[in-house]
């Protein structure tokens, strides 16, 4: 009688922008005359190349090896010619190791053989995801397979998919539910079989109503996976705010969500595992949304990795104004870019491009203490302290501060009066402190 | 095109806006003034705005930086502090006073943001000093925007203190007289503190925009109110007090401050009650008349170490890291507590409900009250602030208690002149702050909540229906049994029937529900 649509603490609404992009059916993008693909395209260690300048390779091949576990290996989206192994920038800070591949426009493909998996044995489709190259499609990039073996001594029993996608402009996962429901249930069902549990349970944005009602009805009938509308707040999406709202539980401070007896994985990865075990189809394309108020026709499409996001932004029509912001991935946790030469990798879920004014520049700023942070944090942190820290002993007030739970939502850069850029100066904190760890030996 | 990390997206929010909404609130009382102290409480109000942006501006030049003073802070610490002074003030004071609260409290401590005193209230407290005479001369209301009459007068207060309270409000006729000029402001005082009305609406108005929150307002109310109960015993004393003096300009707009004021809830809540409380022992023990200002000011001093010790804990902060069960994490009230809390609230009604009329009686009032308040929060929740949800609904359950009461004795009054109003309280009280605390943070408590209050009337009944066959061995008056315990109608027959009833319920409850669990959920 007083049932209350779930939620967390904190949190703010955005504009989500979502009805550019969320009616266009998923295209195909036209493959990329010379595929760009990284080496580094997840969380971990980069891998290692298999291919040599001047090889030709087929779509499906796997092109790099794993370097170790917290890896994941890498396979060629279209068929053609190796022409050059050298390193690229990624956005951010990070370089990495490329393979450029000349298109042959063949698609020669080779993929693996798909898997019964009703039947199977989860180490067996733990070793498919693996081989595949499957990493956390939500925009994280972790190997799923690590995800997906829970440590001895913790006990999960309910697996949350989560097709929430609070950034504002990106529509990948509602389209995907929408077009493909029921392929992304059979994904729910492999991975409710490696985990070997029975309960799961979607959590979608309640304005998403397509895509709530196309899951139900896949998921129609399966009694022990439910559908759940969250409540529309940015960010909902985020893992620790998801396992919140959806059962109840808060992730301890520095754990994991199976410290709590969840495992959570993003709608996009449940689909892409279903490929993977059932049709043997690695991790070579997947589903982008261009949108933006400066790009002349937003679009869902489905592209190969490896695209340079140039190719995508003129198959949308081009940019429509002269000075404009590219950001890859979305508003809220993306980078703006200053090429279009970047491609396109396993965690890029959006290419937004906003008018320039869109940018906020905090010059000298000063905090009014107004508090607005705080109450916003979803963490329940104190940004207004964390960002004054200064001089000797920052980092231990850092830690105090438990800066290591900050999941760069940048909610509280958005809600700043005084527009200073707390997000930016945490995340800065954040890599001290890990360095500092690292350099100390710390767990 | 740049290449840097986001976020790309800015909320409306900025510190001008929110200083343009602080000054639109402080309008009513602003024109409440002007009206009643005339022109010399607009040009007080005129030089103290000129006079902050002008040293702010001054400031700026001095020491060669941007130009801060388009971000309005120093015209709401001009009005401020103009809002704080008699109308009939020199400008001379009104210029010493700006330059105190901008150069001084504000700009060597810093600037905005900085501050560890709020500025209007320090730089008064320099002008009482400075100016002592000039600062103790107030005016009679002239009730005209354009009159320059300045007769002085006393102060509500000044006469409670020098005469008492007794003899202040029969200066005013009948106490409703009294209640209404108070309320709309129509007394000497100063400029801005006087319309407790306009206060209430600027503050509200400041609540609706999410500039202030509701903690440090009721609580410095709630605790000046109370200890005027306490020591006075009348609630004509606690309006009188509540609505004299600078209470309310001081509860809505200086202790909410956003520098100088604690930035967690709790820790504002604590704020506001130190603030209450410093300023009702200096109205009735100090030689000043009136305390606010001093007791915002004494508080300030404490907001850091406040602010230290009233840090809620982040989420999911637990001191272990090693696999815990999901229900000693989760947030979620397990129903144990609910049982306590029932059983807790059930004591004062039981000890009162001797026999099953009245029990049905307490019964049927608690229920109706719980599905009444809840039904109002639940049809109102789009329109209530979140932290304004326990407020509402503790106050709603109130309402909904009094009118209940009211209509029980109406229509039984003999059969309620024989339950005390107390034991109304309790059942009620309890587990409503509890909900309410739980519905704020966001739970699923509501789907088992009526069952709970429904199962607790029943006990109730049970427990009534029990003791009138036990202890009187008839029900409404037909002989039922024959061997009688008198002692189960006593208060402590009573509550050992309840402990039984509550045993008994939870024994088979746990028996049940042993079965229905689902792996992984709490027990």
């Amino acid at each position: 009688m007083f049932k209350r649509i779930p939620t967390f603490r904190g949190g703010i609404k955005l504009p989500g922008k979502k009805e550019l992009s969320k009616n266009e059916a998923i295209e195909q993008a036209p493959a990329p005359k010379v595929a760009i693909i990284p080496l580094l395209q997840h969380a971990g260690a980069a891998a290692l190349p298999r291919v040599a300048v001047g090889q030709r390779v087929m779509r499906g091949e796997r092109i790099g090896e794993k370097c170790g576990a917290v890896s994941s290996p890498v396979h060629s989206s279209i068929s053609g010619t190796v022409i050059a192994i050298k390193e690229i920038a990624l956005p951010g800070e990070n370089k990495s190791q490329a393979i450029f591949i000349e298109n042959d426009h063949q698609d020669t493909t080779v993929f693996l053989d798909p898997i019964e998996f009703d039947n199977a044995e989860p180490s067996r489709l733990l070793g498919r995801i693996d081989e595949a190259g499957i990493v956390g499609l939500g925009g994280a990039a972790f190997p799923a397979r690590i995800k997906l073996t829970v440590p001895s001594g913790k006990n999960v029993d309910c697996l949350l998919v989560n097709g929430n996608e609070c950034e504002p402009y990106l529509t990948v996962d509602f389209r995907l539910m929408v077009e493909r429901a029921a392929e992304v249930a059979r994904g729910v069902r492999v991975l409710l079989r490696v985990l070997n549990i029975s309960r799961a349970i979607v959590g979608i944005e309640q304005h998403s109503r397509p895509a709530i009602e196309a899951m139900k009805e896949a998921l129609a009938s399966e009694a022990a996976i439910s559908v759940l509308p969250l409540k529309v707040k940015y960010p909902q999406g985020a893992e620790r705010m998801f396992i919140k709202a959806a059962l109840g539980r808060m992730v301890p401070s520095g754990g994991l969500p199976s410290d709590v007896g969840v495992i959570v994985q993003n709608v996009g990865t449940a689909l892409a595992v279903y490929e993977a075990v059932c049709k043997g189809r690695p991790l070579v394309d997947r589903v982008v949304t261009v949108s933006g108020e400066a790009i002349a026709r937003p679009k869902n499409l489905l592209v190969r990795i490896g695209t340079p996001i140039g190719d995508l932004i003129n198959a949308c029509g081009g940019i429509t104004m002269e000075k404009a912001t590219v950001i890859m991935g979305g508003p809220m946790t993306g980078t703006a870019v200053g090429s279009l030469d970047f491609p396109v990798i396993k965690g890029t879920s959006g290419i937004v491009v906003l008018p320039h004014e869109n940018q906020v520049i905090a010059g000298d700023v000063v905090c009014i203490r107004c508090g607005r942070c705080f109450n916003a944090c979803p963490q329940g942190l104190k940004p207004f302290d964390m960002a004054e820290l200064d001089g000797p002993g920052l980092i231990d007030e850092a830690k105090k501060l438990n800066v290591l739970d900050c999941c760069a939502c940048g909610v509280c850069s958005v809600v700043c009066p005084a527009g200073r850029h707390n997000s930016g100066i945490i995340r800065k904190l954040k890599a001290s402190v890990m360095k500092n760890q690292i350099n100390d030996g710390a767990p | 095109m740049i290449d840097s990390p986001g976020p790309y997206y800015h909320a409306n929010d900025s510190t001008p806006r929110i200083m343009a909404d602080v000054a639109i609130a402080c309008l009513p009382a602003a024109l409440c003034g002007w009206f009643f102290f005339g022109v010399s409480a607009f040009i007080t109000m005129l030089v103290c705005v000129i006079g902050s942006v002008g040293f702010e501006i001054l400031f700026d030049l001095c020491l060669k930086r941007r130009f801060r003073a388009g971000d309005g802070s120093a015209l709401v610490t001009g009005l401020l502090l103009a809002f704080v002074l008699p109308p009939a003030v020199p400008w001379y004071v009104c210029v010493t006073g700006s330059f105190v609260a901008i150069v001084i409290i504000k700009g060597l401590f810093g600037g905005l943001g900085k501050n560890i005193l709020n500025p209007a209230l320090a730089a008064r407290a320099f002008l009482v000093v400075l100016f002592p005479i000039a600062l103790s001369s107030y005016s009679a209301p002239v009730h005209a925007f354009l009159s320059f009459d300045a007769t002085t007068a006393a102060t509500p207060l000044s006469i409670i203190k020098t005469k008492g309270i007794a003899a202040f409000a029969s200066g005013f006729g009948d106490a409703g007289g009294l209640y209404l000029k108070l309320l709309i402001g129509d007394r000497g005082g100063c400029i801005g503190e006087t319309s407790a009305l306009a206060l209430v609406l600027g503050g509200v108005y400041m609540m609706a925009r999410r500039i202030i929150s509701w903690h440090t307002p009721v609580a410095m109310i709630a605790t000046a109110g109370l200890i005027a109960f306490l020591t006075g015993g009348h609630m004509s004393g606690v309006i009188v007090h509540v609505l004299s003096g600078g209470l309310m300009l001081g509860a809505f707009f200086m202790a909410t401050d956003y520098v100088t004021a604690p930035q967690f809830p709790f820790g504002k809540i604590i704020f506001g009650i130190g603030c209450g409380a410093i300023l009702m022992v200096i109205r009735l023990w100090g030689t000043f008349p009136e305390g606010c200002m001093f007791g915002i000011l004494i508080m300030n001093i404490f907001t850091p170490v406040i602010d230290r010790y009233t840090v809620p804990k982040p989420f999911g902060a637990v001191k272990q890291l090693r696999p815990i069960r999901a229900s000693v994490l989760s947030k979620e009230p397990s129903p144990v507590d609910w049982k306590v809390l029932a059983c807790l609230g059930l004591c004062p009604p039981v000890a009162a409900a001797t026999g099953l009329r009245e029990a049905l009686l307490m019964g049927t009032g608690i229920l109706s009250v719980y599905v009444l308040t809840f039904a109002v929060a639940r049809s109102l929740r789009h329109f209530l602030l979140p932290s304004f949800s326990p407020f509402f609904i503790v106050a709603a359950a109130g309402g909904f208690t009094a009118a209940w009461v009211l209509v029980c004795r109406a229509l039984f009054p003999e059969l309620f002149s024989s339950i005390s109003f107390y034991a109304y309280l309790m059942p009620i009280a309890l587990p409503v702050i509890y909900s309410a605390m739980f519905l704020r943070r966001g739970g699923r408590p509501a789907n088992s909540f009526l069952l709970i209050v429904a199962a607790m009337t029943l006990i109730l009944c049970l427990v009534g229906a029990f003791r009138e066959i036990i202890g009187s061995g008839a029900l409404f008056g037909a002989v039922v049994a024959r061997p009688t315990v008198p002692w189960v109608k006593t208060v402590p027959g009573g509550l050992a029937t309840l402990a039984l009833f509550t045993g008994v319920f939870g024994a088979l409850s746990r028996r049940r529900g042993r079965g229905n669990r689902q792996h992984g959920e709490k027990p």
